[in-house]
């Protein structure tokens, strides 16, 4: 709760600089706060590092240009959030259907697999390559799971934040959270032992 | 007073959280007294402790910051990109909510203008009856009573479409050819009906009325009369 009000707070101080006219502070300050958040969010949905780049630039434009219709009756990181969904929803939509022209009508699942990706035996220790296989065994998890954990474990976000966000409930929520601390534990203990 | 153990599934809800560290001291001491009957459960916390010790030591903020490092600057030249960029208005959802209502109305108002030109156009037997009947000057003037019956005018014949010009248009005109020519065949016979007329009213008529009043005399002075008369 602590962390949550001194977003709340720098949130405030971020949008009444730039209704002060302090523009580029205030979209600098956004951008630079936010970014690893919004990056995140689109990464879990297109699992691809260059497509989540673009998607975040997408989320940012739009919303630094609409922060002056910005009622707060969220924070800007809950608004962030959903933008960056919809987005990200967005531009699987438009993969799926590009798949089916490219395929002349035979339809590809996109439904990830729960896989983790080869590493060569000698990178298999890298420290970035385990950061990163995290991150893709956890963008590979059903999308409740993914979503709970991620906003839970690297946002520390409460279940009632949670459950107001994403509009279920905190039962189902913590299920979800079990379900999927238990799935990462297991694809990692494999890729670790590999 | 003893709080009661917790159930499997609230176990399980709370297991996560357990093993970050995120539970009170009351829930945690609540977690482990009831957990000892679940030694399935047991193992689990075992399992996604080991794993997430070692993940512990990941810096997943530092790889997004490398991943993301150049995305201010692109955001901002976006931006500036956007607020500068002279057909920008064109992409603006107000502009193309202007444009696209302005081509609906223009739809609109051609469809009913469309729909009144049909209007005109297309007229059914009974209308274009009608109209040649009220509206249409008469075709053969003669025609529109025996005291008024002249020799017909062959220029005005010929004139005949560009009477009906005043009124229609032509398509209407040819569209009608059908009705026209119906009323044209009957106007014809009811001239050569009057014609007939016209050339049998010079007969004197007197003669007959008072031919029973004749006598042989008269009958006489008829035939020498007859006789002066040349053929």
């Amino acid at each position: 709760m602590v962390t949550l009000s001194l977003n709340l707070q720098n949130e405030k101080e971020i949008l009444e600089e730039f209704a002060r006219g302090n523009v580029e502070q205030a979209v600098n300050e956004i951008v630079r706060r936010y970014k690893n958040f919004v990056f995140l969010v689109a990464f879990r949905y297109v699992k691809n590092y260059d497509d989540a780049e673009d998607i975040t630039q997408e989320v940012f434009v739009e919303v630094l240009q609409k922060l002056k219709y910005f009622r707060q009756e969220s924070t800007l990181k809950t608004w962030l959030y959903r933008v960056a969904v919809n987005k990200s929803k967005n531009w699987l939509r438009k993969q799926k259907v590009l798949a089916l022209i490219r395929l002349g009508g035979k339809g590809e699942d996109n439904d990830p697999e729960f896989d983790i990706p080869d590493y060569s035996q000698d990178d298999k220790l890298e420290k970035k390559e385990m950061e990163e296989t995290f991150l893709q065994v956890v963008a590979n998890l059903p999308e409740k799971q993914r979503e709970v954990f991620s906003l839970r474990y690297f946002e520390h976000m409460s279940f009632e934040e949670i459950s107001k966000l994403l509009g279920t409930s905190v039962g189902g929520l913590k299920a979800n959270y079990f379900h999927a601390v238990r799935k990462i534990a297991s694809a990692m203990k494999q890729y670790l032992q590999e | 007073m003893e709080q009661k153990n917790l159930n499997r599934k609230q176990l399980e809800e709370l297991l996560p959280d357990y093993v970050f560290g995120r539970l009170n001291s009351h829930e945690n001491e609540l977690f482990e007294k009831s957990i000892q009957n679940y030694p399935e459960l047991i193992q689990e916390v075992e399992n996604v402790r080991s794993v997430f010790y070692r993940l512990q030591n990941m810096d997943i903020d530092r790889l997004l910051d490398k991943k993301t490092k150049y995305i201010p600057v692109k955001v901002s030249q976006r931006l500036h990109h956007e607020r500068t960029n002279p057909l920008n208005f064109l992409a603006k959802p107000a502009f193309v909510s202007i444009v696209a209502g302005l081509g609906v109305v223009l739809l609109i108002v051609s469809i009913i203008f469309t729909r009144i030109n049909k209007d005109t156009t297309v007229i059914d037997k009974t209308t274009a009856r009608n109209n040649v009947a009220d509206n249409v000057p008469p075709i053969f003037p003669q025609l529109d009573g025996l005291d008024s019956l002249a020799l017909l005018d062959d220029e005005k014949l010929s004139d005949f479409p560009a009477l009906y010009a005043d009124n229609f248009s032509l398509n209407a005109f040819y569209s009608e050819a059908d009705n026209i020519e119906d009323i044209v065949n009957e106007s014809l016979v009811d001239l050569i009906s009057v014609n007939d007329l016209f050339f049998t009213v010079p007969f004197d008529d007197n003669l007959f009325k008072n031919f029973e009043k004749l006598d042989e005399t008269d009958f006489q002075q008829i035939i020498e009369e007859l006789k002066n008369v040349e053929l």
